[in-house]
């Protein structure tokens, strides 16, 4: 499935480009190009030639981990987005890790105190949560905790100025200062992080929410919670043990949608707070027309996509026993 | 939740109806969105005849707080931004609607398609929605809206066909489960043609969780259209456009000038949470 | 000796004036077997939920007293009611559904173990293996690690019955255990249960559509019909002679000689009187108004205007 997915992705990606009103030469030469420039990089980039012909380079190209050249920078896409990957995955890990732990004790909360009070003011704010404009609220814990309180630093990526990064290991800046002790790094990396990763996972939280909240509603009304009651089990262990360890089937799904959705929302985070990750990159791409880098960018995503689908088949394999064991022991 | 646990216990004769409660205290989630909406709506359709001109510059009065005659200040060239957010509300508001019936359409009639008539129409159908899936929304959306170029056309067109696949999904799951129901077969027995039983009998029975998440996806699509805008993608300046306003205004709140960014803003939000609440209250009842 | 004895049970949908199960009363001593029998939606469930405690929220308790060895289980200022699971635990109709899907059945058994009876873990596991052999599971330590979706329904079903037994339960509620299950396996738990109650000394409530089973386990019978006690007493007598024209309706239903001037009509549950009334021929006027229970003989109670004093009346 997933080759196939992201054959697909790359022939999709290929035809938007190409088929779409909007002819790549006149985009890669900018608005003021002379005529003779445009049937240059026509040219330059075999767009004279036919559809097949250029897919067939193309695919050969992506295959090769080629992206092509981005015309800002004249750098091969393949590599700038490479030494943006770590940035962004930071902050998306961050933000879907606090987006858990705020959602998954929420939903939980409601589910058990159902048509209650806290229930509605948790489905009230999930609703919200899902209608928040990404950017605006971003704004406005900038204006806040930088500007009004000075609690936080500015916008300005993931270290203060004057900090060098860490040792690269994975290139989480944070993982990478706190596993070689250097704690003033550390504090600087989480400091920056603060401020992103709260914006991102309070609006990842809702969604996060409403599954728990009606997994979780689903498998307390269940036969085997009654089962569990009936015996005298309560409290935390039907909560956890019964409740939520089965809910947890359909909240790892969400739990990837999120993380997908993330992939996308980051566009606006890192370009508000100037993180330097793919997703500012891809920003700058489509500000400049950089068709090319664009694409990679949209490439990029689609194969962390198909990554992060295995990952939650194999979650799946440990989260459900009726996956990972079909076989029956005794006849 | 609580219907289907009780309709265990319950056998159906059971006909007593239920203490009668007003429609607002049994669903105040909806009767907030609705509300909301309406008001929202009658704002966008009457209210520009009453504000000044959204695009009107006054140099000497940059910068104004909120005050009785600027409800939300003004912007960097003395621009009123209320009478600005109003009129932005004619088009975030038609967006919204507008990406959302279309999506809902499309989406619902190639969803109908491939659930009723199968074989390779639908491997077809499924492989695309797949692909489609496989890109977060938002991306797809600047990728196209790149592609298509700055207007206000072509971010209803990219956010639509983003939004497509969800119904596509939807419809054809509900389809394919109707499609094995008794009254289909029934009704060509009774001498309806396909095609005719496709959309007079099948869809209808199909449509209610496209309905449902209609109303959200207005929602997503009013933040999604802000989003592009934000990000200079789509809709420029000076068009009176929320996601344009609370753009201009991000560079205005580092020097403390925050109600350039925060009405539109909140606008945006009032209004896509308006439409959550409905779809929240509809999804949540069965 | 410890005894059940309910009495005047009365359970209704919040908001809702109409009770779903009205004034019922009844008694199960330990060691022996009630069964408790009516058509769909006449009750038993509910009545064995109400008795748990475990009714759904939109449910409540309004009244009655359910007591074991004279103490009282319904709080009566809230009409809540509080028991421990070694006073009364249940079985259910689905025992694939009602044991959880992500838990070894062994562990399902062993945590009961560790809540009442302050086993240590190690010591639990080990007494599970043995409830789960009890139970005449072959293969038992095999079993254990096993989870629900490996095994079958009525495995499924004996695994429910010793973790009930994990309880050493005074009273033990057995919700139609085998609706679920093959043919072949019921009389297998059927009979399980009794060796289990005879056993251990608990007394079972067993709920079941089958008279069959009722006429050859049950000591004692119960008829339930829309919320409503018809009749009960020892099985051979309830069986042999009912009082209750419902009673004889249900017994006649069993073998295919259903009085064809009773109408097939669903319960209604507005009825005042009784609620048989408008199904019954022998119904007149006073059955508008509610038959109390009427004690025939000690142990024989229906609650009819009408009762039949012989067979051929009825026919």
């Amino acid at each position: 499935m997933s080759v196939g997915a992201l054959f697909g992705i790359v022939v999709v990606v290929f035809l938007v480009v190409r088929i779409l009103p909007g002819d790549g030469a006149v985009l890669r030469a900018g608005p003021y190009a002379s005529a003779s420039r445009i049937a240059q990089i026509r040219k330059e980039f075999g767009l004279d030639k036919s559809l097949l012909s250029q897919f067939q380079t193309y695919m050969v190209n992506v295959l090769h981990g080629n992206l092509g050249t981005s015309i800002r920078t004249q750098a091969p896409v393949t590599t700038e987005l490479m030494s943006r990957l770590a940035a962004s995955l930071e902050m998306a890990l961050a933000s879907v890790l606090l987006a858990s732990l705020v959602g998954i004790p929420m939903g939980m909360w409601a589910a058990a105190r159902r048509g209650k009070w806290v229930d509605h003011i948790v489905r009230i704010f999930a609703v919200i949560g899902s209608s928040m404009a990404l950017f605006w609220l971003g704004l406005l814990m900038i204006y806040l905790f930088f500007y009004r309180l000075g609690w936080a630093p500015g916008p300005v990526g993931r270290l203060n100025i004057g900090t060098n990064p860490p040792t690269s290991i994975t290139g989480l800046f944070t993982v990478d200062a706190a596993l070689q002790g250097q704690w003033a790094i550390l504090t600087d990396a989480l400091r920056h992080l603060a401020l992103p990763v709260i914006t991102l996972g309070l609006v990842l939280s809702a969604p996060i929410i409403k599954m728990v909240r009606s997994a979780m509603i689903e498998s307390l009304d269940s036969d085997y919670v009654r089962t569990a009651r009936s015996v005298g089990v309560r409290g935390y262990e039907i909560l956890w043990r019964d409740g939520f360890r089965n809910a947890l089937i359909p909240v790892t799904t969400t739990m990837g949608i999120v993380f997908g959705y993330m992939l996308g929302g980051n566009i606006i985070i890192e370009f508000l707070f100037n993180w330097p990750g793919i997703g500012r990159y891809a920003f700058t791409a489509a500000q400049n027309n950089d068709i090319d880098a664009l694409q990679g960018f949209v490439i990029v995503v689609g194969v962390l996509y198909i990554i992060l689908n295995i990952l939650i088949d194999l979650i799946y394999v440990w989260v459900d026993p009726r996956i990972r064991i079909r076989k029956a022991p005794t006849s | 939740m609580s219907e289907a646990s009780l309709s265990r216990f319950v056998p159906p004769v059971f006909s007593e109806p239920p203490t009668r409660k007003s429609f607002i205290r049994r669903q105040p989630m909806m009767t907030i969105g609705i509300a909301t909406i309406v008001l929202l709506i009658g704002f966008a359709a009457i209210g520009p005849w009453f504000v000044g001109d959204p695009r009107a510059t006054f140099p000497g009065s940059s910068f104004a707080p909120p005050s009785w005659s600027h409800f939300f200040g003004t912007d960097m060239y003395g621009r009123d931004v209320f009478a600005r957010a109003v009129n932005a509300a004619r088009l975030d508001l038609w967006l919204g609607i507008v990406i959302s019936v279309v999506a809902t359409i499309i989406g619902s009639l190639i969803g109908l398609v491939a659930g009723y008539w199968g074989g390779w129409v639908d491997d077809v159908v499924m492989r695309l929605t797949d692909i489609t899936l496989a890109f977060p929304g938002f991306v797809l959306a600047i990728l196209l809206v790149t592609v298509l170029g700055g207007s206000s056309t072509s971010v209803a067109i990219g956010v639509t066909v983003s939004f497509i696949p969800y119904f596509i999904r939807l419809t054809r799951a509900e389809v394919l489960g109707q499609r094995e129901l008794e009254y289909v077969d029934g009704a060509i027995l009774a001498g309806n043609s396909k095609l005719r039983v496709a959309l007079r009998h099948v869809l209808p029975n199909s449509l209610k969780p496209s309905l449902v998440q209609a109303t959200l996806v207005a929602g997503w699509a009013i933040t999604t259209v802000g989003g592009l805008a934000f990000l200079g993608i789509g809709i420029h300046p000076p068009t009176p456009e929320w996601g344009v306003m609370v753009a201009e205004g991000s560079n205005d709140i580092l020097t403390g000038v925050w109600w350039t960014a925060l009405f539109p803003g909140a606008l945006i939000v009032i209004a896509a949470s308006a439409f959550q609440f409905i779809g929240d209250d509809l999804g949540s009842k069965r | 000796m410890s005894e059940l004895v309910v009495e005047g049970l009365t359970v209704g949908i919040r908001g809702h004036s109409v009770d779903l199960l009205r004034d019922i009363s009844f008694s199960v001593a330990s060691g022996e077997i009630l069964g408790m029998v009516g058509e769909s939606g006449s009750g038993k469930t509910m009545a064995a939920l109400a008795i748990m405690g475990l009714l759904p929220p939109e449910i409540e308790l309004r009244a009655g007293s359910v007591r074991i060895d004279n103490l009282e289980l319904v709080n009566q200022a809230t009409m809540t009611l509080q028991r421990s699971a070694h006073q009364l635990t249940m079985i259910f109709q689905q025992p694939q559904a009602a044991l959880n899907p992500t838990m070894k059945v062994g562990n399902q058994v062993s945590r009961v173990l560790q809540m009442h009876r302050g086993l240590s873990r190690a010591e639990a596991k080990q007494r599970a293996v043995q409830l789960l052999d009890r139970v005449g599971i072959a293969g038992p330590d095999r079993v254990a690690r096993a989870y629900p979706h490996q095994l079958s329904g009525g495995m499924c079903q004996r695994v429910m019955i010793a973790i009930a037994l994990a309880c050493k339960p005074q009273i033990l509620l057995a919700d139609e255990p085998t609706t679920a299950l093959d043919v072949t396996i019921q009389a297998q738990v059927f009979d399980l249960i009794a060796e289990v109650a005879r056993e251990e000394g608990c007394g079972v409530i067993l709920i079941t559509h089958d008279l069959a089973a009722v006429s050859e386990l049950c000591d004692r019978v119960a008829v339930l019909y829309g919320g409503q006690l018809m009749e009960s007493g020892s099985t051979r007598k309830v069986l042999d002679e009912p009082r209750h024209p419902y009673s004889r309706f249900l017994l006649d239903a069993g073998v295919r000689q259903v009085d064809s001037n009773t109408p097939e009509l669903g319960v209604n549950f507005a009825l005042t009187g009784c609620r048989f009334g408008h199904r019954c021929s022998r119904a007149d006027e006073i059955c508008g108004t509610f038959p109390p229970l009427s004690a025939l003989t000690a142990d024989r109670g229906v609650s009819c205007h009408h009762p039949l004093v012989r067979l051929e009346e009825f026919k």
